[in-house]
């Protein structure tokens, strides 16, 4: 009983399933949905079973002292720092840099950011950009400057001036008429010359893109505040700079950049190295089957690098008229979309076939090694 | 002589390669492609021919390791369709570990088009579920992503608002280092019959031609030259394309199968003669 009940249970819902796929009654899709959730919550006990899994082997390396167990303690340490860090984040309290009256709290909400708020907070010692709007996240609301976008026609003064990182005048009063005030510090970026410039004046920037004579101006939504949440027992709420709330310079963002991902490309990049060894010592043309492969190897390798496939070919046998300039390209092309192709299809068909035999084999429960058996 | 060549110390390769990998990196020397394979013609044929305010999905689904090949092709594919005034959603179907990998990029992309979160762009983030994720998202993406990277309800989310399932969006590019490619083969074309396209690691090219060739997919990027071919293909239309590391990589890349070839001829060369003074001894 202890083995029939689930491979009943298995070929009963896998027969549902298979069944299901050619019945387009809205019946059958809120069964496959159901099914669905339940295997997206299974999904997530892999995780933690995964974890324990974990844990425990490590734990075990570590009590054993088996060779190499110093290695395990660094497991736990990766394990633990960045739970930590997203702590740590989480936790750190932000500089307060205002309280809102509880008087004026109710009339926070979706939209723009009501006058007497904003006159409550430049009164706090705030500033805040001339158009913003506050958005409500969770139990805290947010008050970002809104997206600014506008277009403009531009003489050629107006770019010379940009190319040299200076702002025209005239230039300037287009901004003002858009109540965009520039500071008279703002740093202009050349970016690409004659077509993008970068302005910034400290946290504020604006992007210019110029193309078609028309000078397209755009400044992204920044989030300026947060307010609240509600601290205990006060009915003001408390304003923060919303830098605290930024994924940039988040200790999770920082580990994650600084050291997961350099280890995680550093592993895989010495790969390179093993290929090139493994390559030297097998890729020998002994037979004939490993002369073709060496070939197609050189061939593919050779059209994959532009150095060769480009330069060196048009250098070489850029006078041969007779033969087509992406050579080498079409070359690759053909060995991977008609011999390789070929060879694929024929592996996939295979695999297609013995995934069916065995699915029917455990959906009619004579293959059970699914149980352990 | 010969058999030491034969058997020679593979730290000297390694050598090499150090040499070869090291000096163009630091250098940065880009070496240009001039011409361009079918497949990354046919993927930027397809975005070429959409109309502004159509939605591209881009699925990311890798991880840092395979990072070097991949994120050019993302950083290419989203000048593109920025500068295209395309809208675009990015999730991690099957990787968790690119999340801030794709989020980090889509800002920094769209910020250089003047480009704002929630009308133009949006990061939906990874789900655990696999393949029940795919299905159910031809019906409501919503379902599977209530909510975005940054907690905000999809219905919060301007273009999410007109978005409800693969039926309004216009392609799906699934750019990756594992075997996802299959499954938005099997499923997502097969049963929802999505405009799909691939950006995979070059090992991984030779598996999906199949699906190239039966129109399952309507293009692929060969790894990082699928990256480099995108940009010249972006740069020749004169779009904006900063910040890709597709031309810089193709000078190492260039330079590393260069040395890969010599080395492979000369272990030949060794192994001949090797195999003629045998002969003659016999």
């Amino acid at each position: 009983m202890k083995r029939q009940i689930p491979i009943i249970l298995c070929s009963l819902l896998g027969f549902c399933l298979v069944v299901r796929y050619f019945i387009p009654h809205r019946l059958s899709q809120d069964f496959e949905s159901t099914v669905n959730d339940w295997v997206r919550i299974l999904a997530v006990f892999a995780f933690v079973i995964g974890l324990g899994s974990l844990i425990r082997v490590h734990l075990r390396r570590i009590a054993m002292k088996v060779s190499h167990w110093q290695y395990s303690i660094v497991v736990f340490v990766g394990l633990l720092l960045m739970p930590l860090a997203a702590l740590v984040d989480f936790v750190k309290t932000p500089n307060q840099l205002a309280s809102l009256p509880a008087n004026l709290t109710s009339k926070l909400q979706n939209g723009p950011l009501p006058a007497t708020v904003r006159q409550a907070l430049t009164e706090e010692g705030l500033s805040l950009p001339p158009v913003v709007t506050v958005e409500s996240v969770g139990k805290r609301w947010k008050i970002q400057e809104q997206r600014q976008q506008f277009a403009t026609d531009a003489s050629s003064e107006i770019i010379t001036q940009l190319d040299q990182g200076k702002i025209d005048t005239i230039l300037r009063q287009k901004f003002s008429v858009r109540d965009l005030q520039l500071p008279e510090s703002i740093e202009v970026t050349v970016q690409s010359k004659g077509r993008r410039w970068l302005l910034e004046s400290g946290a504020l920037w604006y992007l210019l893109i110029y193309q078609n004579q028309i000078l397209t101006v755009s400044r992204d939504t920044t989030a300026a505040y947060i307010v609240g949440p509600n601290p205990v027992g006060s009915g003001d709420l408390p304003v923060y700079a919303s830098r605290k709330f930024s994924k940039q310079g988040s200790s999770v963002n920082w580990l994650f950049l600084n050291v997961y991902v350099p280890l995680d490309a550093t592993m895989f990049s010495l790969l390179a190295f093993f290929i090139a060894s493994a390559a030297y010592r097998a890729f020998r043309a002994r037979t004939m089957d490993a002369t073709l492969l060496l070939l197609a190897g050189v061939i593919l390798m050779f059209a994959n690098a532009p150095l060769l496939a480009n330069q060196f070919w048009h250098s070489v046998f850029g006078g041969l008229n007779f033969l087509p300039d992406a050579f080498p390209t079409l070359v690759k092309d053909w060995i991977l979309q008609v011999p390789g192709m070929a060879a694929r299809r024929a592996i996939q068909i295979g695999l297609a076939l013995g995934a069916i035999s065995q699915s029917l084999r455990i959906l009619l429960g004579i293959d059970r090694a699914w149980m352990g058996e | 002589m010969i058999q030491k060549l034969l058997s020679l110390d593979r730290r000297w390769i390694f050598l090499i390669i150090a040499v070869v990998v090291f000096v163009p990196a630091i250098l940065k020397i880009p070496v240009p492609v001039s011409t361009i394979s079918n497949s990354t013609q046919q993927l930027y044929d397809t975005i070429e021919g959409f109309e502004p305010g159509e939605v591209v999905m881009i699925s990311l689904d890798y991880g840092p390791s395979s990072m070097a090949e991949l994120q050019p092709q993302l950083t290419a594919l989203l000048h593109h369709c920025f500068a295209k005034d395309l809208r675009v959603i990015g999730i991690n179907w099957a990787v968790f570990d690119s999340v801030l990998l794709g989020q980090n990029e889509f800002d920094r992309v769209a910020r250089l088009h003047g480009k704002t979160y929630g009308p133009d762009y949006c990061y939906l983030g990874y789900k655990p579920g696999g393949l029940p994720n795919l299905l159910d998202m031809g019906k409501d993406i919503s379902s599977v992503y209530p909510k975005d990277v940054h907690n905000k309800s999809l219905t919060d989310i301007p273009m999410m608002k007109a978005i409800k399932n693969y039926d309004h969006i216009s392609l799906v590019v699934d750019l990756a280092s594992v075997g996802s490619p299959p499954f938005w083969i099997n499923y997502v074309y097969g049963r929802f019959q999505q405009t799909l396209a691939l950006g995979v690691t070059g090992v991984m090219i030779s598996e999906l031609y199949p699906a190239l060739d039966a129109g399952q997919i309507v293009g692929i990027l060969p790894g990082l030259l699928g990256a480099a071919e995108y940009e010249y293909l972006i740069q020749d239309a004169n779009y904006t394309m900063e910040g890709g590391d597709g031309a810089t990589g193709m000078g190492i890349q260039s330079f590393l199968h260069v040395a890969l070839i010599l080395i492979i001829v000369f272990c030949n060369i060794a192994f001949f003669i090797d195999r003629r003074n045998r002969s003659n001894i016999a």
